[in-house]
């Protein structure tokens, strides 16, 4: 079995968006995560669905996957809206517009956001700085680690199923278990190294990070974080 | 704890967060391995096994932040549902909980976090409770109470089985990491 990837991490680009702050994007992220979670009525769910597609296409980030599903979801919610549909089916179509809008936006925020911009974020924190060390330990490791970890398990699977003399099918538990068991030792074991380097290198959780990013100018970015407001504002102001 | 003890326990901490992340990339593209990896993630997390809570915490915290970034609010929700199962499997390892009991706290916990999803779930479609009772007497069960009991009896017994097969998996790493 071979993986491909959907996964809608970072794409670079030299967008307006790529270069906003990262507190900026955080902060419209939280704002839409409670707009669209408190929100039942399908007009604004649908306009909120082609607003985020419009910005995934608009910054060059969107995927086939986010087509098909605005497509769909847009359909769904247009037909909820203009039939007269059972109760129950509504309410499951609002349910499933709702999902659709947090995956769109969820997929905006990763493909515009490098993971590195929110622990460099942290190491700025002057004071709070040693609370937040762990965090921007595991955050930054965990984030490094994972390509690996993707590769690792590819080869896991290529050595068991060169071992059984036939290619892993998904309901042979027996290879499954052997290879996760596997990768989960290897893990243990790099981890293990990795931390022995880390302290022969003299590294110390007491020392912060250095900043690498440049603080932009604020008074722009508070404007635009007030102006991302507005739309989600303006939609619970109308249809509410 | 000194500072090699400290580093080795967070290098830990992230590589296995990477490895159940790196799972959970596969869960998002085929969501319906959540069948398999109910059997596999909870352990994963439990092998965090600090012996110090507010660790143990920040790893399931952060793990859960890291999905719901990454892959969206449908794969943080199992993230919540996996990191909860391996907080009990590896509190009650650190507490020597005997085995039969070790087992019925899991799958007591696993029933309540999929009952709580359920109604999570259905709080955010905003499905009203009085439309589903036609539903569930269409579908030949006496009442909606007696549909809810019987799917709180096979999610029990589903439950057993994670934990069984979780413990066992645990056991098993175990003996090849020390």
């Amino acid at each position: 079995m071979e993986f491909q990837s959907y996964i809608p991490f970072y794409i670079s680009r030299d967008s307006w968006l790529h270069r906003r702050p990262f507190v900026l994007k955080i902060s419209w992220l939280l704002f839409y995560l409670v707009v669209i979670l408190f929100f039942h009525e399908m007009l604004p769910l649908l306009f909120l669905i082609l607003l985020l597609a419009f910005f995934l296409w608009r910054f060059s980030v969107m995927n086939r996957r986010q087509v098909y599903l605005t497509i769909a979801a847009g359909v769904l919610l247009l037909l909820a809206q203009f039939l007269s549909l059972a109760a129950l089916l509504t309410s499951l179509i609002t349910g499933l517009g709702k999902i659709v809008a947090l995956m769109l936006l969820a997929g905006l925020f990763s493909t515009t956001t490098k993971p590195e911009d929110a622990y460099q974020l942290l190491s700025q924190s002057g004071r709070f700085r040693l609370g937040f060390l762990p965090v921007v330990f595991l955050f930054s490791v965990t984030l490094i680690i994972m390509p690996t970890i993707g590769y690792g398990l590819q080869r896991a699977i290529d050595a068991e199923s060169i071992r059984q003399g036939r290619r892993i099918r998904f309901y042979m538990i027996g290879a499954w278990q052997t290879v996760l068991i596997l990768l989960v030792v290897r893990a243990i074991r790099q981890a293990e190294m990795m931390a022995e380097t880390l302290v022969n290198r003299g590294y110390s959780m007491a020392f912060g990070l250095v900043a690498l990013a440049e603080p932009g100018s604020l008074k722009w970015e508070l404007l635009w974080l007030i102006g991302g407001f507005i739309p989600g504002m303006l939609l619970v102001g109308l249809f509410r | 704890m000194t500072e090699r003890q400290y580093l080795l326990l967070m290098t830990k901490i992230a590589f296995l967060n990477a490895v159940s992340l790196s799972l959970l990339a596969v869960q998002f593209i085929f969501p319906v391995v959540f069948v398999l990896f109910l059997f596999v993630l909870p352990t994963i997390h439990a092998l965090t096994n600090a012996y110090h809570g507010r660790f143990m915490l920040l790893a399931g915290i952060m793990f859960i932040i890291m999905s719901v970034l990454l892959f969206g609010l449908e794969i943080g929700l199992w993230a919540i549902v996996y990191v909860l199962l391996g907080r009990v499997l590896s509190l009650t390892r650190i507490r020597s909980v005997p085995g039969f009991l070790r087992i019925g706290l899991i799958s007591l916990t696993f029933v309540l976090v999929m009952l709580a999803m359920v109604v999570f779930l259905v709080w955010l479609a905003n499905l009203p409770w009085a439309e589903l009772r036609p539903f569930f007497e269409l579908l030949g069960f006496a009442s909606m109470e007696s549909a809810i009991g019987i799917f709180i009896i096979g999610l029990y017994i589903w439950g057993i089985a994670v934990a069984f097969v979780n413990d066992r998996y645990f056991t098993k790493i175990q003996r090849y990491v020390r």
